[in-house]
């Protein structure tokens, strides 16, 4: 193994539902995974692996790489459970070479439907060579249906699978969704010094799905890794249990929704009772041939404006000419900064909304659309997320974010809408 | 500048709002009217080019509906040409129209505007509402018109203070006006207070600040200007015609608040008039949006940039005061049958100028602009108007 983990992110929505963090109506797996790897801080070096874990929506294939502007790299998924997660750090980890990998957990709120209540979020870890969180060994089992979980068991596995010292006071953190009695015991009796949490994670709601409470499970480390030193986990509940065990070298960079002491407030939506039929949900549209859809990506998706070689000034979105100059010689394609201001903005009314917002609008209600400048000759119309509408002022600073925006010829079209500046004040 | 000049010698125009009457119907009636009004009578024979204006509204007859307007006027056989700018459809035709007089190509020229809006399912009319906006980067974004013009409105009152009742002020004038146009689609008056507590729409634009749907058809006959005094005593001249062209989505256009397609086709017009915006007896202005009127002022030159509230609630722009803006009512309040819009304004033009506008009639009217915008600004047209000397 070559790489750790040397900076993590957890992206949550800011919408709820049943007193959980649930998906906006305008999300899914694929914008949970930009959103949290855009979180990420800057790559100290190219990214030469991209994992996804858990199930993808149809095309996460290539639209995440297209997405994160690493369209030359193969998606590479791990799907099961439990600790699909720890098996996907250890393959991101075992890579060789000078860049960097990328791992990244989306999970939507219904997923999955039948073990209670789950919450929506994506966590991104970024594995580069050098100190961090060394992922040593990792392992899991589904309990039979019925029984008990042997967990004493598992923590014993975890101690020699990882060869972590598991006795020393503070080095090994279990974590217990509803522990049995017997399990508190054995392991007061066995491996004093263990800390067993059943905090607020693990006793109540989970706040996510297995694989981000497997992320979440890796924060948890972080309270135990404060000096170089070996750490480890383990996950009971009560349909399974996971382990895995970590070598912590140095510091870890941790942004987004780790542990958010004050939440911002929450917005709330109620879904169609169905999905939308996309081979049929385009009868009113404006169409948008795929091809036309597909050349303005790097636009649409990344920001891409194009930069004259000639009179130095900025196009956008780019087409084949600068639109200051109208050379056509040297263009070449710059990301335009991620926040910009508003300089004009207005609430659309339910009814006066383009029919391809028809069922978002049922669902969620009035939106915002604002003029964002973000550079001179770089201006964007977008629709606002997340915000309540009319709540957005002219000269509020906004960031992007990718989001669904309208079905067409049986797929998701996906673009950019502005979204509040984390930290920002509350507009 | 010398040359040939062009002269409106007939006009027609259907009834404006919901109506019963078909696309070929409205055609009808709007070019029997034109024919009709010819003082010493024309013959269809003589057309030498007839230009159609529609949008194609709901794609009824979307590709070569020039036909129909061949038939209906019952010119067939004379080449006719269907001209597409969206909203500023008609105004295009005619300024085509005017040219192929100019140019020497054309002596008789029929011009039409078209549109059959209020057949449509409702879904399917706000699908044909957003189609000349910027498709990719506009209205997938979630924008349709009212959106688009709210995004100026906001600007509009951000830098220049531009208050909501300068805005109500438009809709209150309009639907004054329209209570004197028999053709109009509203013959209601409304108050500030209303317009102010109507539902809004797309913020700061409200359901009285938007032109409605509309049905109907206008259409004028020109003739070079030597032919149209042997057609009727009154011609009325086109002393120049103006046009621009601009980015067709917002975000790329250098400024928000002003529609430089406006500006240019104004100053282009003005030029070949030989005369300015003090000159004006009144203006047809395209008022799709009340904002629309106030940009449009500054625009045309009657106001400066963010001039244009002050005029407009200072009563200069309602019939009796210094610049009757929109005496027919408008777009507002008339109504807003989409390709029919450019014609409809000739035709108030040709009413005016010849002393026959009855009620609305604006006193000692000689020389007149009118102002045709393309969905936000992609295009746009204005031509001018006097009455014709010896």
């Amino acid at each position: 193994m070559t790489r750790a983990i040397a900076a993590a992110a957890l992206y949550r929505p800011a919408w709820e539902r049943d007193g959980r963090t649930v998906e906006g109506p305008d999300e899914d797996a694929l914008t949970l995974a930009v959103a949290a790897a855009e979180l990420l801080p800057p790559r100290p070096q190219p990214v030469d692996e991209l994992h996804w874990v858990g199930p993808a929506p149809a095309g996460a294939d290539w639209a995440l790489p297209e997405a994160l502007d690493l369209g030359h790299l193969t998606l590479r998924r791990h799907v099961g459970e439990p600790g699909s997660l720890y098996r996907a750090l250890a393959a991101a980890a075992a890579a060789s070479g000078p860049g960097v990998s990328l791992v990244i957990a989306p999970e939507m709120s219904g997923v999955p439907p039948a073990s209670g209540p789950h919450g929506a979020a994506a966590a991104a870890l970024l594995l580069a060579d050098g100190p961090g969180l060394r992922p040593r060994a990792h392992g899991g089992r589904r309990h039979p249906r019925g029984s008990l979980p042997d967990a004493l068991t598992w923590v014993r596995a975890l101690s020699a699978g990882t060869g972590l010292a598991v006795d020393r006071p503070g080095r090994l953190l279990v974590r217990a969704v509803r522990p049995p009695p017997v399990l508190l015991a054995a392991v007061a009796r066995d491996l004093p010094g263990v800390v067993i949490d059943t905090g607020p994670d693990a006793a109540g709601p989970p706040a996510a799905g297995p694989m981000i409470a497997e992320a979440l499970g890796l924060w948890d480390l972080l309270a135990l890794a404060e000096a170089p030193a070996c750490v480890a986990l383990a996950r009971i509940e009560p349909e399974s249990s996971v382990f895995a065990g970590f070598e912590a070298t140095g510091p870890v960079a941790w942004t987004g929704a780790w542990n958010e002491a004050a939440p911002p407030p929450r917005r709330k939506w109620s879904p169609p009772a169905a999905e939308p039929d996309l081979r049929t949900a385009i009868s009113e549209g404006a169409y948008v041939p795929r091809p036309r859809y597909l050349e303005n990506l790097p636009a649409r998706w990344r920001l891409a404006a194009a930069r004259c070689g000639a009179c130095g000034a900025l196009s956008f979105p780019p087409r084949s000419t600068c639109r200051a100059c109208g050379s056509s010689a040297a263009l070449t394609a710059e990301r335009l900064p991620d926040v910009g201001h508003v300089e004009s903005v207005t609430t659309v009314a339910p009814g006066a909304q383009p029919t391809e917002f028809d069922a978002q609008v049922a669902a969620a209600g009035a939106y915002d659309v604002a003029m964002v400048a973000f550079a001179p000759g770089a201006r964007l119309t977008l629709q606002v997320a997340d915000l309540p509408p009319g709540t957005l002022r002219i000269g509020d600073s906004v960031r992007t974010s990718l989001r669904r925006l309208y079905p067409m010829d049986g797929e998701w079209r996906y673009g950019r809408k502005a979204v509040p500046v984390p930290g920002a004040p509350a507009p | 500048m010398a040359g040939r000049r062009a002269a409106m010698v007939g006009a027609g125009h259907t009834r404006f709002g919901v109506l019963p009457e078909g696309p070929r119907e409205l055609l009808r009636s709007a070019c029997d009217a034109a024919f009709a009004s010819v003082d010493r009578g024309l013959e269809r024979s003589r057309v030498d080019e007839a230009y159609l204006g529609s949008l194609g509204f709901s794609g009824w007859q979307l590709g070569n509906a020039s036909a129909i307007l061949a038939e209906e006027a019952r010119v067939v056989g004379t080449p006719v040409t269907r001209v597409e700018n969206a909203c500023a459809s008609a105004g295009f035709a005619l300024r085509s129209g005017v040219h192929a007089i100019e140019s020497g190509a054309a002596d008789i020229v029929l011009v039409a505007g078209l549109e059959k809006m209020t057949d449509v399912a409702s879904a399917r009319r706000r699908y044909w509402l957003g189609v000349s906006g910027d498709t990719e980067w506009e209205r997938l974004a979630g924008l349709t018109f009212a959106g688009v013009y709210a995004l100026i409105a906001a600007r509009h009152m951000a830098e220049h203070g531009t208050p909501p009742e300068a805005l109500a002020e438009v809709a209150v004038k309009n639907h004054e006006h329209a209570r004197l146009n028999p053709n109009a689609q509203f013959h209601k008056a409304i108050t500030r207070a209303d317009v102010l507590a109507a539902p809004r729409v797309a913020a700061p634009l409200g359901l009285l600040d938007c032109c409605p749907v509309s049905d109907g058809a206008a259409a004028v006959l020109l003739a070079g200007e030597e032919i149209a005094r042997t057609l009727t005593d009154t011609p009325v001249r086109i002393a120049g015609t103006g046009a621009g062209s601009d980015f067709l989505a917002l975000q790329e256009r250098p400024s928000l608040t002003s529609l430089a397609a406006t500006r240019r086709a104004a100053a282009q017009a003005y030029r070949r008039a030989g005369w300015g915006p003090e000159r004006v007896s009144f203006a047809e202005v395209h008022d799709c949006f009340t904002i629309a009127e106030l940009v449009a002022l500054e625009d045309l030159g009657f106001a400066a940039p963010g001039g244009a509230a002050e005029l407009t609630t200072s009563g200069a722009t309602r019939l009796g005061g210094r610049l009757p803006v929109n005496p027919d009512g408008g777009l507002k309040a008339k109504g807003h049958p989409i390709g029919a819009t450019g014609a409809s304004q000739a035709y108030e033009a040709f009413q005016q100028l010849r002393g026959a506008a009855g009620r609305r009639q604006v006193r000692g009217a000689e020389r007149a602009l009118a102002h045709n915008v393309g969905g936000s600004g992609a295009s746009a047209t204005v031509t001018l108007f006097e009455v014709s000397g010896p």
